[in-house]
């Protein structure tokens, strides 16, 4: 006879427990999608390559990384409690003797923490060697940039963390992947939100959630602004004289923009998770 | 044990249950009949907690089931009619399952599975439906959960395994466990259950233990006209009329369940006003 821990919020021990058994009934399904992952990264390297030259790795580095983290990683989550949508698998999950924060953390643990070093691993393992392939191509065959007497130099692998080399403005913000963390919170919450096809409908109404965005920004705020000034969807914390010259810009003072931004960074994620953490306990079967 | 008091639920438009009210003590089996969609899961789910009382109370062991709480679903284990077990093997299902039980005995379980003969060095999803089923009620068993929930525990199981089913469950049975049956297989309740309970239009119809059932009816087959004038339910066959009596003389008989359920559904207030 073993005894119960007494905390029915948080045990460790159970946690553990739960921990183990996910990995046991799923490690097969997880380790054969992360191979077919790194199958689908050396085929789209490959054909960039071969299709749009060594150069294109640059770019496409940071697409394949951001593009698969996205998409799988989003997919994964939301198949996590796809078990709930189905009644013989919801009901042994529902009646494991642990908590639902126990189980909604078991669920972030294999979603935010393993799947993301997962796929980063698996990312590197299959760049790496492609950079190097692509540098030692350009080493035996030099090539210059498309109708220039520029040479192609060697090409360094994209770092995700620090973003350095990426083709984006936001480099030093990093917001891909601080709205990843976002986008796969979401995408947990509907997989609980929704019985079925929670995937593709989390899809639709983040779709349509980006559009009411959009034309809130074109229909409400930009009419509000004094002529010729506008703002953008995407620096929504700074308003622009678009006619030139001269060039002036308004923007939120200093501590409120950081503020914001490190709550939207930060902060969205953890709504996300405190709402279906509240879905889990209401859910029924 | 388990406490429901005035239970309404329903789906959607559909209401299920307007009033219900149960108690479960603990040492007994208790059986649960009723027609397809009376809501006989629906019952079982509620005390489990995975659906919601819409009105009215249920409290098992001192928990209210839809809070879930770790401690409260230690103590239950429920063997839904309809399940799938993970792809792994039958050890690797019991190591990491077994120890949310707080209850659960490593030999009782070899045992239940020595006595319903499970291939114990199989994968999960190599095991036929049937083998599977015997597999989770060995952990349900095991477990020692003082209550067990088992939804239409006999459908797929062999006519051998239906009678080792009876003769475990039987023997599981203390002082400290109750057991809820849910079935509309009538015939493999017989001998094995101690209190029958009759669900229909959302409320307990009759609920009666088997020995005020035993010594209140009698159960006879008969060729007398005036017997079966007098019968409080009577069917025809090729032996006899099989009938329905009330047990005025207190004589021994077996009682035929499935008869029984027939009688109670056309004829309730007149079997229920027997039983004071």
């Amino acid at each position: 006879m073993r005894t119960t821990p007494a905390n029915q919020f948080f045990s460790f021990s159970r946690w553990s427990l739960l921990v183990g058994k996910h990995w046991v009934e799923h490690r097969r399904g997880y380790i054969l999608s992360l191979l077919a992952i790194a199958g689908l990264l050396a085929v789209f390297f490959t054909f960039i390559i071969l299709m749009q030259g060594y150069a294109t790795l640059v770019i496409a580095q940071f697409f394949a990384f951001f593009g698969g983290l996205y998409f799988a990683g989003c997919l994964f989550s939301s198949l996590l409690f796809a078990d709930l949508s189905t009644k013989k698998e919801a009901l042994p999950w529902l009646s494991l003797p642990a908590s639902q924060f126990e189980k909604l953390l078991c669920a972030l643990l294999f979603s935010v923490v393993f799947f993301f070093i997962a796929y980063t691993v698996v990312f590197y393992c299959v760049d790496i060697p492609m950079v190097h392939w692509a540098n030692n191509a350009l080493r035996h065959h030099p090539q210059n940039w498309p109708n220039t007497n520029q040479p192609i130099p060697f090409l360094s692998v994209y770092n995700v963390f620090t973003a350095v080399g990426a083709p984006i403005p936001e480099a030093n913000h990093h917001l891909f992947l601080y709205s990843y963390f976002t986008a796969q919170a979401v995408a947990l919450l509907g997989s609980v939100y929704y019985t079925r096809y929670a995937f593709i409908k989390t899809v639709i109404v983040g779709v349509l959630f980006l559009i009411a965005f959009v034309l809130f920004e074109n229909t409400v705020i930009t009419p509000m602004l004094p002529r010729n000034w506008n703002n953008d969807v995407f620096r929504w914390d700074q308003m622009k004289y678009i006619m030139e010259p001269p060039q002036n810009e308004v923007r939120l003072p200093a501590g409120v923009e950081q503020m914001l931004i490190t709550l939207i960074q930060f902060g969205l994620p953890p709504f996300f998770w405190f709402i279906t953490y509240h879905r889990l306990k209401e859910k029924q079967v | 044990m388990v406490s429901i008091q005035n239970l309404h639920f329903a789906y959607r438009r559909r209401p299920v249950f307007s009033g219900l009210d149960l108690v479960l003590q603990p040492g007994h089996i208790y059986g649960l009949l009723g027609r397809n969609g009376t809501g006989k899961s629906t019952l079982l789910h509620n005390i489990a907690g995975y659906l919601f009382p819409q009105q009215g109370q249920i409290e098992a062991f001192g928990f209210t089931p839809r809070k879930r709480l770790p401690a409260f679903l230690g103590k239950l284990f429920h063997v839904p009619e309809d399940f799938q077990l993970p792809d792994i093997s039958l050890a690797q299902w019991i190591n990491h399952t077994a120890p949310f039980y707080p209850g659960f005995d490593q030999q009782q379980f070899e045992h239940y599975t020595r006595e319903f003969a499970i291939p114990t060095f199989n994968g999960l999803r190599e095991l036929s439906y049937g083998q599977q089923k015997k597999v989770l009620i060995s952990l349900a068993l095991a477990t020692n959960a003082p209550l067990l929930l088992l939804d239409e525990p006999t459908n797929g199981l062999d006519i051998h395994s239906k009678s080792q089913f009876r003769k475990v469950i039987a023997g599981a049975l203390d002082d400290e466990k109750c057991i809820l049956i849910s079935t509309h297989q009538v015939k493999d309740l017989e001998n094995l259950i101690d209190h029958l309970m009759i669900l229909e239009d959302g409320k307990i119809l009759f609920h009666q233990p088997m020995s005020r059932i035993a010594e209140t009816l009698l159960f006879k087959l008969t060729f007398d006209p005036e017997e079966e004038a007098q019968a409080l339910y009577s069917e025809s066959s090729l032996k006899g009329h099989a009938l329905i009596l009330s047990n005025h003389d207190r004589e021994d008989s077996r009682p035929d369940l499935e008869m029984l359920y027939k009688a109670v559904l056309l004829n309730s207030k007149t079997i229920n006003a027997l039983f004071p």
